[in-house]
């Protein structure tokens, strides 16, 4: 009886022997089946293993770098300016947060209901936000240096597609005062003139960035990557500039520009003991906050780059000289005539007249051109050459402002005989603002000159103050003959002097007037050019504190440095001299010798 | 050690017995005869009992009680501190955000107190209070002995100008 089979549990379904595929196969041909199978294997295995490979080690890199790239937004960090403060740490200039507000218009969902809400926060009519909201492209900048608070409720209103990136506001809180030593800043926020652009690396600072990880739509992930490298602000420059002084000064030179015959004035205050700079400024100025209404002409700062020829203020350098070189005493006496002659031209006083017995003070305080003459010959031009060189004239003071000039002055073997007439005089010979005052700084600080300085000290975020170097320091004359120019210089603003205007109540007072003709820059020549007139003094004239120099450009006039000038020295110098607390000695003016019978 | 051996054997031959019996449907096979099969008594005596399954259930319980309890606490632990983290980094950014009013709040006083105090604004402050610009200051000099000499000239202050829009 055969047995019958029942399929169970561990029963194969198909016949023994009778498996799929291979049934029946010769063991020769499933053997090439198994290899041909196995080789397939090992090379998709090869396969896979190699673009591993490749994806891994020799792109991986690259894969590495766009996932961080596609998943990390860099944004940067502005550094803020550093700020720019007078002697007393009041800001000049300085830098506050505010933002830029841009967005993304594929993000943008109702780009005419999001410019409804931005418009009355960031000033700009719907319509333009609007039109740039629906703009191509993934970045539109919709309003620049947005204050905080406004930004905040930008921020409150949640609006997609809209952020604010960095984007500091400068501040020049004195508007044009002092405008023309601290300069401005561009667009991009880097110095384009004065302090700003002198100081640039300092003040700049370094930026910092923030690398955070965002979602698909560009929002950042709560606990993704957020790290930041924090932007170090700039140094803050201290000048030693006195504000209210530099106040004074600019209101002064603005009364003297609204006169109708002065095109410009400027003045320099100096501290007589360091060189150091109180007041400087021009008129017309600028305000740097906004300097791009005002004509690219007028951004410099002529006090340290327009040269002019200074007259008579000169005569300062002359007869410290001839006194120095011991050609010539206080009460020397010259005959001194009307005019002289020098090469093919004649040089005459302010009005001709007959020979004077003048005492070398009566030649300063009448302002003697001839007498000048007559003294610069005794000392020869190679030495008064050196002279002038060396109360700075011909050469950059080296302070620290952009645009300095060197002034003018020939080498004296090139001096023709008129030249030599005329530059002992204040003709011929050219000088800044600032040279001027130098001169002046010499003889009031017995002698020595030191460079004008006008920054004080530089200190870092971290508080780390580096006070600027010591300015040069230099004997040009003696003591002794510092002070027989200062006696000399008294007697300009004295009765019979040229500069009554000069004179300030309680105060002795030193000084010079200059009537020089000014170039004409049309025709290079002086026909029509007007005068430049100008005084320079320091005060108290027996205990010198401060110089202050002063020069106005008056092309239709031929009013002289006693009558315009003075009057503007004398009220800058009383308010330097009040302010500063610089209390009178209340000795009495000496009496002067001007003329010999 | 001989009896022992023996009973092995035995046994050994007494499952294969019982073997064959049951695969007596495929003798067909297989040439060789197998020896008939019978039944044995057990080796109860070498052998050990083995365990009720409650019994085992109740010596593992600890350790899947102390599994357990570890997860429920990690969990629990782990969700304390996710709350914990999640309020202080809240709390975070609200101060930050505190933080960053006030710094805007200092920022804008700073600005008012700046150019509140310009020189330009301070005149212009002087002026409409009806003050004047003084003169040149005189000095009261005080001498070792308490003696005092004046030095410049006192002058009264000039008329302060009408402002405009006053009585």
């Amino acid at each position: 009886m055969p047995t019958t089979v029942r399929p169970g549990a561990f029963t194969p379904r198909r016949a023994p022997g009778s498996r799929r595929g291979g049934a029946g196969l010769p063991t020769d041909q499933r053997g090439l089946r198994n290899r041909w199978g196995l080789v397939i294997m090992i090379a998709l295995l090869v396969a896979v293993v190699g673009r591993l490979a490749v994806v891994q080690g020799v792109d991986g890199a690259a894969y590495a770098n766009a996932a961080e790239q596609d998943r990390l937004r860099t944004y940067p960090i502005a550094a803020l300016r550093g700020a720019v403060v007078d002697a007393h740490g009041n800001p000049l200039a300085y830098t506050v947060a505010a933002s830029r507000v841009v967005a993304d218009p594929t993000v943008v969902s109702h780009p005419a209901r999001t410019a409804q809400e931005l418009s009355p926060l960031l000033g700009v009519p719907a319509a333009d936000l609007t039109t740039k909201l629906t703009q191509k492209g993934r970045y539109v900048v919709l309003a620049s240096k947005v204050a905080p608070e406004k930004t905040d409720a930008i921020d409150a209103l949640e609006l997609p597609g809209i952020s604010f990136e960095d984007d500091p506001v400068r501040l020049y809180p004195a508007g044009a005062v002092g405008g023309q030593v601290v300069g401005f800043v561009g667009r991009d926020g880097a110095g384009l003139a004065g302090i700003e652009r002198k100081f640039q690396t300092q003040l700049a600072g370094t930026n910092g960035h923030r690398r955070v990880e965002v979602g698909s739509g560009g929002n950042p992930i709560p606990s993704g990557i957020d790290e930041s490298t924090p932007a170090t602000d700039g140094d803050t420059v201290k000048l030693t500039i006195d504000q209210d002084l530099q106040y004074v000064t600019d209101q002064r030179l603005g009364a003297a520009c609204a006169d109708g015959a002065t095109t410009r004035a400027s003045a320099v205050v100096l501290d007589v003991h360091t060189g150091h700079v109180a007041a400087m400024g021009s008129c017309p100025g600028y305000d740097p906050g906004n300097y791009s209404k005002t004509d690219p002409n007028l951004l410099g700062n002529p006090v340290v780059s327009d040269v002019f020829e200074p007259g008579s203020v000169m005569k300062g350098v002359t007869l410290s000289a001839a006194l120095e070189e011991g050609k010539a005493e206080p009460d020397t006496v010259l005959s001194v005539p009307g005019h002289i002659q020098a090469g093919d031209k004649v040089v005459t006083d302010a009005h001709d007249h007959a020979a004077i017995n003048w005492t070398v003070t009566g030649i300063l305080a009448h302002s003697s051109n001839v007498g000048a003459i007559m003294l610069a010959r005794e000392v020869g031009d190679t030495t008064l050459e050196r002279y002038l060189r060396a109360f700075g004239v011909g050469s950059r003071t080296g302070i620290e402002l952009p645009g300095e000039s060197n002034g003018i002055l020939q080498k004296s073997g090139d001096w023709t005989a008129s030249r030599a007439a005329n530059v002992p005089i204040g003709q011929g010979v050219s000088v800044t603002t600032l040279q001027m005052a130098s001169i002046y700084q010499t003889i009031a600080n017995g002698g020595v000159r030191i460079a004008p300085r006008i920054v004080d000290s530089v200190t870092s975020p971290s508080g780390r103050v580096v006070d600027a170097p010591q300015p040069e320091s230099t004997r040009v004359i003696s003591q002794a003959t510092a002070k027989k120019m200062a006696y000399m210089l008294e007697a300009v603003v004295g009765p019979g002097g040229t500069a009554p205007l000069g004179q300030i109540q309680g105060f002795r007072v030193a000084g010079k007037t200059g009537t020089a003709q000014r170039a004409n820059p049309a025709c290079n020549c002086y026909e029509g050019g007007g005068y430049v007139t100008t005084f320079v003094g320091f005060a108290p004239a027996d205990d010198p504190k401060y110089v202050v120099a002063v020069d106005l450009e008056r092309p239709s006039s031929d009013a002289e440095g006693g009558q315009v000038a003075a009057p503007v020295f004398a009220d800058v110098m009383r308010y330097a001299l009040t302010a500063g607390g610089v209390v009178p000695s209340g000795t009495p003016r000496p009496d002067f010798v001007l003329e010999k019978p | 050690m001989t009896t022992r051996a023996t009973a092995r054997v035995s046994t050994r031959t007494a499952s294969t017995r019982t073997a064959s019996t049951r695969t007596a449907p495929r003798a067909g096979v297989r040439t060789a005869p197998r020896p008939e099969l019978r039944l044995v008594q057990g080796v109860a005596a070498t052998r050990s009992r083995p365990r009720p399954v409650s019994l085992l259930r109740h010596r593992r319980a600890p350790f899947v009680l102390l599994v357990v309890a570890l997860l429920v606490g990690t969990t629990l632990g782990l969700l304390v501190l996710n709350t914990a983290i999640a309020v202080d980094s809240l709390k975070a950014t609200q101060l930050r955000t505190a933080n960053a009013q006030r710094v805007e709040e200092l920022q804008r006083l700073e600005q008012k107190v700046v150019s509140g105090s310009t020189p330009a604004e301070v005149a212009r402050a002087a002026v409409a209070a009806g003050m004047v610009p003084s003169g040149v200051a005189a000095h009261l000099v005080i001498a070792p002995d308490g003696s005092s000499v004046l030095r410049g000239t006192p002058e009264p202050a000039p008329a302060a100008a009408p402002v405009e829009g006053g009585n």
